[in-house]
């Protein structure tokens, strides 16, 4: 396969098959790692897996197409508003099914800038909120014994928020 | 059908470790403390060894509705130490929490291998007994942040006595020749000093870079420096005027002086000559140029 190539083909861990262009692929090393390892392949019909859902797969894919612009060459100050805005867009997700996945897969991918994005945002949805309302938001059980709760609020009165 | 079973295989309790400290991280104390009721494993992250060693406990960040009740905050503090199975590094007082014996020696208890504290606060109510048993704690000690007082004294006293690997000093206001002359006595193997934005004692300084003779690191940027005790008396210098200190300057590795007459330097001037009367002390302590002082 020559360098020009403009996107690659990958699997994802549902066996899906999706395109991304190469320059969108820049923005996770290890997808970086796989482009070169498909250009250099002289069986160019082996597609790599990555071991991250369909759903969330579409939404990094989403993300890296997106900021590859930018992140390749520089952009103006109004371009950066522009995409700050379409980042909190963006994040407007489920938090039990995609942002759970879409922070193990931008840590799995080494993608600092979606990463960092995700741990602010799983952080803003704690702001303000009461144990239970974080165990609502987040789809958590307490799974505390009710006598090791008793005691430890007994310990720290003020302090358990419930 | 299969997907369906194994996307409830792992939830938000089973979060990566990493991941969740990342978050943690982020978090302000209240929050934090919610955090860590939510879960078992949230809350092994929240009293990871970690987590304590890189996050410093800093009061002054906490919210308004914690800092408001002086009661309240020390029960968050003690839940906070309890999470960190006294495993915090780094402790910093708010201004607005007084502090007394029962309270320091409590924390210290709870918080034995602490290397930094910053204690800025006005409303300190500890006595010399109360200093000394709470610095036998903290033998581990390398840095502390301190205002002048006369119980300034009394903790360089003993942290000479008991803190080996002690080497950072800052003081948040007014470098007086007492404080100056203990740790002359006491801490001669002090290696960085932070004077910035403060009323300096012109004495006091000379004394500092002559006798210390382990002192590397000097700030003394946006200093008001005076001669003389009594207010009319008082005669203003810039660091060029003290020729003993220019003298001694030259051996040090790194001095911090501010070169031009900042606005910085204009704001502590105006304080100290009392033309203006909003004192800037409470925001400017924080900032440092030397960065490990920075909070």
């Amino acid at each position: 396969m020559s360098s020009s190539v403009e996107a690659i083909t990958v699997l994802s861990s549902d066996g899906d098959e999706f395109k991304i262009t190469v320059s969108a692929a820049k923005l996770s090393k290890p997808l970086n790692w796989m482009l070169e390892d498909v250009c250099f392949s002289d069986d160019c019909d082996e597609v790599p897996t990555i071991e991250v859902n369909s759903k969330t797969l579409v939404k990094v894919i989403e993300y890296c197409e997106k900021h590859a612009p930018r992140a390749n060459s520089g952009a103006s100050d109004s371009d950066a508003e522009e995409l700050k805005k379409w980042d909190i867009e963006f994040m407007k997700m489920d938090v039990k099914d995609i942002l759970f996945h879409i922070l193990m897969a931008a840590n799995y991918l080494h993608m600092e800038g979606l990463y960092d994005l995700a741990c602010q945002t799983a952080a803003d949805l704690m702001k303000g909120m009461t144990v239970s309302q974080i165990r609502k938001i987040f789809h958590i059980k307490n799974d505390f014994s009710s006598e090791e709760q008793e005691q430890l609020r007994r310990q720290h009165p003020g302090c358990s928020f419930d | 059908m299969e997907n369906n079973k194994e996307s409830h295989v792992r939830d938000w309790k089973d979060m990566d470790y990493e991941v969740l400290m990342r978050i943690f991280m982020t978090l302000n104390m209240v929050d934090f403390v919610a955090a860590s009721w939510v879960c078992s494993s949230w809350r092994k992250v929240c009293r990871d060894r970690v987590f304590w060693n890189r996050r410093a406990l800093d009061l002054t960040k906490w919210s308004p509705q914690l800092t408001q009740s002086s009661p309240r905050m020390i029960r968050f503090l003690k839940y906070a130490l309890y999470l960190s199975g006294g495993k915090i590094g780094s402790l910093i007082f708010s201004f607005r929490l007084p502090v007394r014996d029962g309270i320091l020696i409590n924390i210290a208890r709870r918080s034995p291998n602490l290397r930094r504290l910053v204690l800025p606060g006005r409303h300190l109510q500890i006595t010399e007994e109360g200093i000394i048993e709470a610095i036998q704690l903290w033998g581990g000690l390398e840095s502390i942040t301190l205002t002048d007082s006369d119980i300034a004294c009394t903790f360089i006293e003993a942290i000479g006595n008991c803190c080996r690997n002690f080497f950072e000093l800052k003081i948040t206001c007014n470098f007086s020749l007492k404080i100056a002359q203990a740790l002359v006595r006491h801490l001669p193997k002090l290696r960085r000093l932070s004077l910035q934005a403060t009323r300096v004692n012109k004495d006091a300084l000379v004394r500092a870079v002559t006798q210390l003779p382990a002192l590397e690191d000097l700030n003394v940027s946006h200093c008001f420096i005076v001669g003389g005790n009594r207010p009319e008396n008082i005669q203003v210098f810039s660091l060029q005027q003290v020729p003993d200190i220019l003298a001694e300057v030259v051996r040090m590795p790194r001095l911090i002086n501010c070169q031009v007459f900042c606005a910085k330097c204009e704001l502590v001037m105006a304080w100290n000559m009392a033309i203006e009367r909003w004192n800037p002390e409470e925001q400017i302590w924080r900032e440092d140029e030397i960065p490990t002082l920075r909070i």
